[in-house]
């Protein structure tokens, strides 16, 4: 019975068996289908659509841009004499307003909405926001420009080729002005071609081309000194291989697009190369299936993919952040982006996620916008530590989160990709210096999200550790001598055991001795000394010592450097983050009217009338008497304050008005003073010193009996830190009030000038100053200036929650 | 032969006598300091740092040892006139600097005569703490009224 009963369970069950058998295999075998045929499809992004198409007639489109009013401008040639070689749309694409400018390369706008055109023959064109032109100089080359850019400064960067004598190419690069003032130029000889530029976030910039069959790629920082520069081999040497287009990468590399001939393809094939930051390659991807093609342009699409430019197949080609192909788009035309022109600025991404190609026919231009990919939804990844400021630790915790479920986590430090990491981390082992940092996320359907890269440094450390340590051995060392000096007396202890000798009589006796109570006093002082040096940093620097006073924080415009069309917007900008004050040089032509230093300075005031600014006028210590006296009667009643003299206790060379002796800044005070006094102004009157005044205190002693407050400049960390002590004695020696008119730090590290102003800032308000200056809103020839920086706007932030 | 005085008036007195020579000093500075600074720059600007941080050391350096040797019947010295003047003028100035910077006030005659009585304990102790272990001449000798 049992054994029937078993039989019969065997059989139910090898029935059940086969039937859940086939049934899991069904299942397995449409899970298997589903996941071959349709996971792909699903994983990679659909292609996008075309928005709208418009064609340009008589123009070939050599570069693109969208507008600040989400319009787009285009630039390039005339086909045939007369037709316009500037055009405004707007967001649909609809002609807004043309010009006949010259033959551009490149377009650029600028901080007041007009346009700066790189012509090829090596001008520049600066246009009015309706195309009008406002100036134009020329760079000084034989033609052959290829490409310009605005960096954050607001100067401008131009790249060429020209032929030397005797047939060899060169590249040629120049920074200028906006008047065409030429702050630095660079030639690369001996067989390079540039292609491209792009702006670097250290304000520097990389250019890409080519060096003889090579691809090549350089790596500038702002004044123009060589970072890196790196050419890229491949196969055989005489095998040519081209750069048409670049773009920089949300790691801070860079992507090259171009063409190449490979020894197995028949012809030139397209070609990407990934590069880091640091110029190493991360990877280069032949594309042998698209013989006789290239890839003539580039934009990296949100997930860290790329977007390419097929001109042979007048269609667009979708990547992964690999560049493994996701999709092809044909754009239905018969020509796009040539590499016979000057694609490196045609394909742009739009504001609202697409993107806008304009490319060129025999006969016209069009503008082609494309849809955002609906599809892709990439991890969004926000770094929470570290933060872009000055860290004095060589460990900072790594935290970020992603909105979404991630299947492979990494960062990338200083261009080099650190591998996989499972979440939150420290980074350990940080060097003193500058370095940035991204945090990459990939799904499960393997997009791939980046975060924003955040620019920190780590700063060098007081050593304390060494210093207490050093101290501590010191001190245990001759205590030990000197116990060992008393070893007679020691032996009685030991006789009577260690607990004896640690009794608080016995101790006493020990510090009877002369040289052990000498070393305590000595340390005493040391640390008295320390209190005094440092006390009054850390106690104004705590965010629990905040004053109540008025503080006001102004900043120095030296708008004699900027554009008459500029200077409006420039002082409505500074407005707008909050500053109080505009420091300004002494600015004007007293021998002619008409010059355009006084109109430039009628607009500046104007401006400041107008917006309600107040204004510091700096009397320099070269200034004429028959300039101070032209400016105080002009524009005399538009000041607030009136700066005698720059930093007299310094100024002891011919560049700064050379005032050598005591006599001498005496009586060029004395005789500044009288003009200012007889224009009876309302200004306050100051003068400004360097931490040098303590070796000529005199000056400030003088000087303070006919002002109303004293300046003092601060522009080293150091000096901030010892700057309580030096403003104590600043305002005990001149019974005045203290003002900072000068705070700021020489440096390109925008985080270490961010993290230095700030701590100034939150230093001096603590300590109830009435202000705090700031140097430079703008500066070309040094790294003082904050326009344009990320510094900017952290002070604005800055002022509108304290000040 | 010195009288011989209860523990806290001998403290008291030591301390009273160190803080009015520091404030009468400090006074002194104060009212030449710019006097010294307008001479002869950077010249005049040393040699205040020299009257300043050498010779006022010495004089309040040789006073504590006098005042010990009075007070307390000591002989001899447990530490260089310089080095016991330098300390109390150390702490004397971070006790000013700490109120001007904690509390705004910057030293002044009135904060000075508030400082030599709030402050004459404390300096007696530590004038006779600095210079400790000066021996006394009557080891066997203690307090009394």
């Amino acid at each position: 019975m049992q054994v029937k009963l078993g039989m019969s369970s065997l059989k139910c069950y090898r029935f059940a068996y086969s039937r859940f058998t086939r049934n899991i295999a069904t299942l397995l075998f449409i899970a298997i289908v589903l996941f071959v045929f349709v996971s792909p499809s699903a994983a990679a992004p659909d292609p996008p659509s075309i928005e709208w198409r418009k064609t340009l007639v008589g123009l070939q489109a050599n570069s693109v841009i969208q507008t600040s009013d989400g319009g787009y401008a285009i630039a390039g040639a005339a086909l045939s004499s007369g037709e316009a070689t500037l055009v405004k749309t707007d967001s649909s694409g609809n002609v807004q307003w043309q010009k006949a400018l010259g033959d551009a390369v490149s377009l650029a706008q600028t901080s007041d909405y007009g346009y700066v055109l790189f012509c090829e023959n090596g001008d520049v064109v600066k246009t009015d926001a309706e195309g009008n032109v406002l100036s134009s100089f020329s760079l000084g080359v034989s033609g052959g420009a290829r490409q310009g850019i605005i960096t954050s400064d607001g100067t401008y960067i131009v790249v060429g080729n020209s032929i030397r004598e005797g047939g060899e190419t060169y590249a040629w690069l120049r920074k200028v002005d906006a008047q065409g003032n030429i702050f630095w130029d660079m030639n690369f000889t001996g067989g390079f071609r540039v292609s491209a530029i792009v702006n670097t976030v250290d304000r520097g910039c990389a250019l890409a081309g080519n060096w003889k069959n090579n691809f090549w790629l350089a790596r500038l920082d702002s004044n123009g000194n060589q970072q890196w520069s790196q050419n890229y081999a491949y196969g055989d040497p005489l095998d040519p291989h081209f750069v048409y287009s670049m773009a920089k990468t949300k790691d801070g590399g860079f992507i090259l697009a171009g063409t190449g001939r490979w020894q197995s393809s028949n012809g030139m094939i397209p070609w990407l190369i990934k590069i880091n930051s640091q110029g190493y390659e991360q990877f280069n991807l032949p594309y042998g299936q698209y013989p006789d093609d290239s890839f003539s342009a580039i934009v990296q699409t949100a997930d860290a993919g790329y977007l390419v430019a097929k001109p042979g197949t007048a269609s667009i080609m979708r990547a992964d952040s690999s560049g493994s192909e996701l999709w092809q788009m044909p754009l239905d035309t018969s020509a796009i982006i040539s590499p016979s022109g000057y694609p490196a600025s045609c394909f742009i991404p739009t504001k609202d996620g697409g993107y806008m190609i304009a490319g060129s026919t025999l006969a016209n231009a069009f503008m082609i916008k494309i849809s955002p990919e609906a599809d892709v939804q990439t991890p969004v990844v926000t770094i929470s530590s570290p933060k872009s400021k000055t860290y004095e630790t060589s460990n900072i915790p790594l935290t970020f989160t992603v909105n979404g479920q991630a299947t492979w986590l990494g960062y990338t430090l200083d261009g080099q990709q650190a591998g996989a990491i499972t979440g939150n981390t420290t980074l350990t082992g940080l060097t003193v210096g500058a370095h940035n940092l991204t945090v990459s996320a990939r799904d499960s359907t393997g997009l791939v999200g980046t975060s924003e890269t955040i620019l920190f440094t780590v700063g060098a450390r007081f050593p304390s550790e060494i210093v207490f340590g050093g101290v501590a051995i010191a001190i245990a060392a001759s205590v030990s001598f000197l116990l060992y000096l008393k070893r007679r007396s020691l032996y009685d202890y030991k006789n009577r055991g260690l607990k004896s000798f640690m009794k608080k009589q016995n101790l006493v006796e020990i510090t009877q001795n002369r040289m052990v109570w000498t070393l305590i006093i000595i340390s005493l002082c040391f640390i008295l000394v320390f209190v005094q040096f440092f006390f009054p940093y850390v106690y104004y620097s705590s965010s629990s010592t905040r004053s109540n006073a008025p503080f006001e924080v102004g900043v120095t415009y030296v708008y004699e450097r900027d554009n008459v069309d500029q200077i409006y917007n420039e002082v409505n900008h500074i407005k707008d983050l909050g500053f109080k004050v505009i420091r300004v040089n002494l600015v004007c032509d007293s021998n002619n009217p008409s010059d355009y230093l006084n109109t430039i300075s009628d607009v500046f005031f104007s401006a400041t009338r107008q917006l309600g600014m107040k204004v510091a006028l700096i009397i320099n210590n070269h200034n004429t008497p028959e300039d101070i006296n032209y400016h105080l009667s002009k524009w005399g009643k538009d000041l607030a304050y009136i700066q005698i003299l720059n930093e007299p206790d310094v100024a002891s060379s011919w560049d700064m008005g050379a005032l050598f002796t005591d006599d001498e800044a005496g009586s060029k005070f004395e005789e500044i003073y009288a003009i200012v006094e007889q224009h009876q102004l309302s200004a306050q009157l100051y003068t400004n010193f360097s931490p040098a005044f303590i070796v000529r205190t005199n000056l400030p002693i003088q000087f303070s009996e006919n002002l109303n407050f004293v300046g003092f400049d601060v522009f080293m960390d150091s000096l901030l830190t010892l700057s309580p002590n030096m403003i104590q004695f600043l305002q005990k020696i001149t019974n005045k009030d203290v003002v900072i008119a000068e705070f700021g730090m020489s440096t390109n590290n925008d985080a270490t000038q961010s993290d230095y102003i700030i701590k100034g800032l939150n230093l001096f308000r603590n300590m109830g100053l009435k202000g705090c200056w700031l140097v430079y809103w703008n500066s070309a020839d040094n790294d003082y200036g904050i326009r344009g920086r990320s510094t900017e706007q952290k002070v604005g932030e800055w002022i509108a929650q304290n000040a | 032969m010195p009288r011989t005085l209860k523990l806290s008036k001998q403290v008291f007195i030591h301390g009273l006598v160190i803080t009015i020579a520091l404030v009468a000093i400090q006074l002194l500075l104060d009212v030449c300091q710019n006097a010294f600074l307008l001479y002869m720059p950077p010249i005049g600007f040393a040699i205040f740092l020299v009257t300043m941080f050498a010779i006022q050391p010495i004089i309040l350096g040789v006073l504590n040892i006098i005042v010990l040797h009075r007070l307390y019947n000591c002989e001899g010295w447990q530490i260089g006139f310089w080095l016991n003047g330098f300390f109390l003028l150390i702490f004397f100035s971070t006790i000013n600097l700490l109120i001007q910077t904690s509390a705004g006030v910057p030293f002044s005659l009135g904060v000075g005569i508030v400082e030599v009585f709030l402050l004459a304990y404390p300096f007696g102790y530590l004038g006779k703490f600095s210079n400790r272990g000066c021996k006394s001449r009557n080891p066997q000798q203690t307090p009394t009224t």
